[in-house]
């Protein structure tokens, strides 16, 4: 029974938590169990707060049974990526500078979530500071991905995903500056949203790239993300990007997606040498939105190379002069593979940067005239399914990615779970917005995950079974 | 010394003069990270005409509050 309840949606488990047909205390319960016995195999937690999860659900379930429901994330156990600063609660980044840490403050978002009676299970694992890598010479493992533990959960949202798609968290948070959002939901199997860029607040996350940083939950299905979106949209004054916007609407996230224009970015899809199970996963995506009444048509992009060159110049910059002054004096605290990612940022002239940002600027424009003619765009989320764990060539030049051009162009972006390939591992789409149109990405994920099987499968993890070699 | 360990003995150089001092075992791996950079920041470098700015710009706007 444990295990059912740890596979709920957050849409099914607020039903029966609002009719008090569940308690927030056995739901819980149930979480912490599967964490002891499955946790092992994943590492995708850097600490785990039992207490504190069973004392907050206890508080929960006191408020329901008066009568004082929150709302739909009121006594769900979530999980939030080790970036996001807890009070009094240690935060990593994964990496031994900060293993004592223990900021006095919660992230905006973390607050928000709390306030909405989320329940805090733990703090997940990630690449070092977003950007590192999968690393083995950290004070922590690197997670594992729950379809095959030998294989990559991808970054830099590792624990998050891995988490949520083995049922040990019903939602999580995660960040996004290349795709670390929707990278590690793409190869995990979840969706994973990154909204559009001043729609959920940065402040009190531990920053990579402050013009790229992007906060975002990730959850088993689409419609689990318009209800933590419907939390997570407020307007923070205090970090400088966030927009004072009117909430979008994701209730609406359930309608009929009967009209909707759909942009299929054929040639950037070719462009990156895609493998043939993803592209065979999108083109079934394609027409299973034609059968549900959209109107799907070939859009063209930017070559990946323009935006991947602004991305590099851009977030790297900003990566080096957040790090600068730990590198200098402390460089052995950090790993081998952080350091390789972010010292290039040393040498990038004042100038590069700014005409990264000019091009920046121009890459909007032409993503914005794209959209006059299509209410979304369709491309993979990856490249490829999941790669042996850390094997995975860092994102070069030659090696495009199909996330960080909506980084750039700060566009809402999720990845959808779109088919598995012959080995198990999932495969998946992603569906790009215009800005502050993040519902209506919402609505076209939601309706291709309620027309197909796919949310039906979970992995196959089983107790007590250790993980793979290293 | 062979080209190669000139090209490292370069980098470290070049590391110290932004006060760098990194393991000897990270160089190999950063040179082709770094050329991958220079290469991006290259590719940037172009004519572009005034017409189009203000493209990157500070603001002062007001913006309401919360």
């Amino acid at each position: 029974m444990s295990n059912d309840l740890c596979f709920l949606t957050i849409a099914e488990a607020s039903q029966l938590i609002a009719s008090r047909k569940l308690s927030p205390v056995e739901l819980t319960a149930a979480y912490l169990d599967r964490i002891a016995r499955l946790g092992p195999q994943l590492n995708a937690y850097l600490l785990l707060l039992g207490d504190e999860a069973m004392a907050s659900a206890r508080a929960a379930e006191a408020e329901i049974m008066q009568g004082r429901y929150r709302g739909p994330l009121h006594g769900v156990p979530i999980a939030l990526k080790d970036i996001y600063n807890t009070k009094g609660i240690r935060t990593t980044a994964h990496s031994a500078l900060l293993q004592h840490h223990v900021p006095d403050e919660d992230a905006f978002t973390a607050k928000l979530l709390a306030e909405a009676g989320a329940i805090l299970l733990g703090k997940t694992a990630t690449w070092e500071f977003a950007i590192g890598g999968t690393s083995f010479d950290l004070p922590w493992p690197p997670a594992r991905n729950p379809w095959n533990t030998a294989h990559d959960p991808g970054g830099s949202s590792s624990g998050s995903a891995a988490a949520v798609a083995a049922g040990l968290a019903m939602a999580a948070m995660g960040t996004d500056t290349g795709g670390s959002i929707r990278g590690p939901a793409a190869l995990c199997g979840i969706a994973g949203l990154k909204p559009t860029y001043g729609l959920v607040s940065r402040r009190g996350i531990l920053p990579l790239s402050f013009s790229l940083d992007h906060a975002g939950p990730m959850c088993w299905t689409v419609q689990d993300c318009a209800l933590m979106m419907g939390v997570l949209a407020r307007h923070d004054p205090l970090d400088a990007a966030s927009a004072d916007v009117p909430q979008p609407d994701f209730a609406s996230v359930t309608g009929s997606i009967r009209g909707l224009r759909i942009g299929y970015a054929r040639a950037m899809t070719q462009e990156a040498e895609t493998s043939a199970d993803v592209v065979a996963a999108l083109e079934q995506a394609l027409a299973t939105y034609r059968d549900l009444g959209a109107i799907v048509s070939e859009v063209e992009l930017a070559p990946s190379l323009a935006y991947a060159d602004v991305a590099s110049t851009i977030s790297r910059s900003e990566g080096y002069a957040i790090h600068e002054h730990a590198l200098v004096n402390a460089p052995e605290l950090y790993g081998k593979s952080f350091r390789q990612r972010i010292v290039p940022g040393a040498f990038v002239r004042a100038c590069d940067y700014v005409n990264a940002m000019r091009d920046r600027t121009l890459l909007v424009q032409q993503l914005a005239h794209v959209m006059t003619d299509v209410d979304v765009v369709v491309l993979p989320a990856s490249v490829t399914p999941a790669h042996i764990l850390g094997q995975g060539a860092p994102i070069s030049r030659a090696k495009p990615s199909f996330a960080r051009p909506f980084n750039v162009t700060g566009s809402p972006a999720l990845a959808v779970c779109s088919g598995f390939n012959e080995a198990g591992l999932p495969l998946s789409m992603q569906i790009v917005g215009r800005p502050f149109e993040d519902h209506v990405v919402l609505r076209a994920g939601h309706a291709f995950e309620a027309a197909t099987q796919f949310r039906k499968q979970r992995p196959p993890l089983i107790a007590g079974v250790p993980a793979a070699a290293e | 010394m062979d080209q190669r360990e000139q090209e490292m003995q370069k980098l470290a150089e070049r590391l110290a003069a932004y006060g760098l001092k990194l393991p000897e075992s990270d160089l190999a791996g950063l040179l082709p990270m770094i050329a991958e950079l220079a290469a991006s920041s290259q590719a940037l470098r172009r004519d572009r005409p005034y017409a189009l700015e203000p493209l990157s710009s500070f603001s002062l706007a007001p913006r309401k509050r919360a």
